[in-house]
C-alpha cells in the first residue's frame, strides 16, 4: 500500500514545510512507498482544477493506504487551496463509486495560531471535515489521527522542535503496519 | 449589506442576482462581490505580509476589505461541495479578513481583538443537497466557520441567519422565489 502525503502551504520555508519534511523522512525510514502532492508547488487551481490532474489524484488515492494531510488551519478550517482540492477530488458525484476504500487511516498534521480553547469554541470545523466527511469516503473502519500544534503565535523554538519529534514518532508508529 | 457570492456557474450567478434583488426590495443598500474571478489561494507574498502593517497586497482584496469596513451585514452565498464553504468563499475569508480588517493583534499581550463590531447580521445562503441525516452525521462546517469562527470577531449583538436551498429548488423559479422570501425576516 502507498502512503500519500498532501502538503498545502504557500511559503517554502514555513513550519508546515518542516512538518512535511519530517513526515517524508519518517515514511522513507520505514521503507514505505510514498507519493507527495504539493498543491502550491504543483500549481493546483482550486477554482477550476484541470480534469486530468483531478483524475490523476483520484487514481493515486484509489491505491493509497495511508493518507497524511499537512496544512495550517486558517479561520478554523483548511486553507482555500486544500478546500478546492477536497471540492474537486473528494466531492461526491453521480458517476463515481463514491469512495477511496483502500484508505485505512487518515493522519492530519496541522497548526493553529490560536489556543486550543478558542478552537473548541469555534467548533473545529477543519477537524470535522476530515474526521466526518473525508473519512466517510474511505474504508469502512478507517482510523483518524489528529496531530495539532495549538497557539503557534506564542510558542518558542524548543516547543516547535518537540512537535516535530512528536510527528516523527506518530508517523513511524503507523507507517508500514 | 455586503453579499459575497461564489458565482462560478450559471445557477449560482442567478441565485446571487436573486438574493441581491430581494434584499434591494427591502430598501437596503446592497453591494455584491462575485468571486468568479477572485483567486482563492493565499499567495506566498500575502502569507509573508500577514502579520506586517500592510497585509493586503492585491487590488481585488483591498476593494473587498474596504467594502467590509463600510458594510453593516455580511451575507455569504455558496454551494456546499465537500461539507464546508466552497474554495472561493473560504479563500475570500483567508485573504480579505486579515489583521486590521477583521481583528486586531495586540502586540503587547499577543491577544486578538475583534474588529467587526459594526456587523449586525451574518447570513449564509448555502446550496446543499445533503439529507438531514447526512448533514447531522458530517456536521455542517460552513455554518460553523461563519456562525462560530467569524461570529467571534463580530459584536455581541450580531445576529446569525441562514437559508438552505437545494439544486432542485434552484431549477424552479417559483420555488426559489418562495425560499428567498424567508430573507425578508432577516
Amino acid at each position: 500500500m502507498v502512503t500519500t502525503v498532501v502538503h498545502c502551504h504557500p511559503v517554502a520555508d514555513s513550519f508546515a514545510r518542516a512538518v512535511t519534511d519530517t513526515v517524508i523522512d519518517s515514511v522513507i525510514d520505514r521503507g514505505a512507498r510514498h507519493h507527495v502532492i504539493d498543491l502550491y508547488a504543483d500549481g493546483f487551481d482550486p477554482r477550476r482544477p484541470d480534469p486530468t490532474v483531478v483524475a490523476e489524484h483520484r487514481e493515486l488515492l484509489a491505491s493509497t493506504g495511508l493518507l497524511i494531510l499537512v496544512y495550517p488551519t486558517w479561520w478554523s478550517a483548511q486553507p482555500a487551496m486544500l478546500q478546492g482540492w477536497f471540492d474537486s477530488v473528494w466531492a461526491r458525484s453521480e458517476t463515481d463509486a463514491g469512495s477511496f476504500a483502500s484508505i485505512s487511516r487518515v493522519i492530519v498534521c496541522t497548526t493553529h495560531g490560536s489556543p486550543k480553547w478558542l478552537n473548541a469554541l469555534e467548533g473545529e470545523s477543519g477537524k470535522r471535515t476530515v474526521s466526518r466527511y473525508l473519512r466517510s469516503r474511505c474504508a469502512k473502519r478507517c482510523r483518524f489521527t489528529w496531530i495539532s500544534l495549538y497557539g503557534m503565535d506564542g510558542i518558542d523554538h524548543e516547543t516547535r522542535r518537540a512537535h516535530l519529534g512528536k510527528v516523527s514518532r506518530a508517523i513511524r508508529r503507523f507507517v508500514g503496519r | 449589506m455586503l453579499v459575497i457570492a461564489d458565482d462560478r456557474d450559471a445557477h449560482m450567478a442567478t441565485l446571487a442576482e436573486d438574493v441581491c434583488r430581494v434584499l434591494t426590495r427591502r430598501a437596503v443598500s446592497v453591494e455584491c462581490i462575485g468571486l468568479n474571478g477572485f483567486e482563492p489561494a493565499m499567495s506566498e507574498r500575502e502569507r509573508r505580509a500577514y502579520e506586517s502593517d500592510t497585509p493586503i497586497c492585491d487590488d481585488a482584496v483591498a476593494t473587498s476589505a474596504d467594502a467590509v469596513r463600510r458594510a453593516d451585514s455580511l451575507v455569504f452565498v455558496c454551494p456546499t461541495l465537500s461539507n464546508g464553504l466552497s474554495a472561493p468563499v473560504k479563500g475570500w475569508l483567508d485573504r480579505v479578513l486579515v489583521p486590521g480588517v477583521a481583528f486586531l493583534l495586540d502586540e503587547r499581550t499577543g491577544r486578538v481583538r475583534p474588529a467587526l463590531g459594526h456587523i449586525s447580521t451574518l447570513g449564509l445562503i448555502a446550496v446543499d443537497d445533503r439529507s438531514a441525516l447526512r448533514r447531522w452525521l458530517e456536521h455542517d462546517n460552513a455554518r460553523r466557520v461563519i456562525f462560530r469562527a467569524l461570529r467571534l470577531v463580530c459584536g455581541l449583538k450580531t445576529r446569525t441567519r441562514s437559508l438552505r436551498v437545494t439544486t432542485a429548488v434552484l431549477d424552479r423559479e417559483a420555488d426559489l422565489a418562495v425560499a428567498l422570501q424567508r430573507m425578508t425576516r432577516w
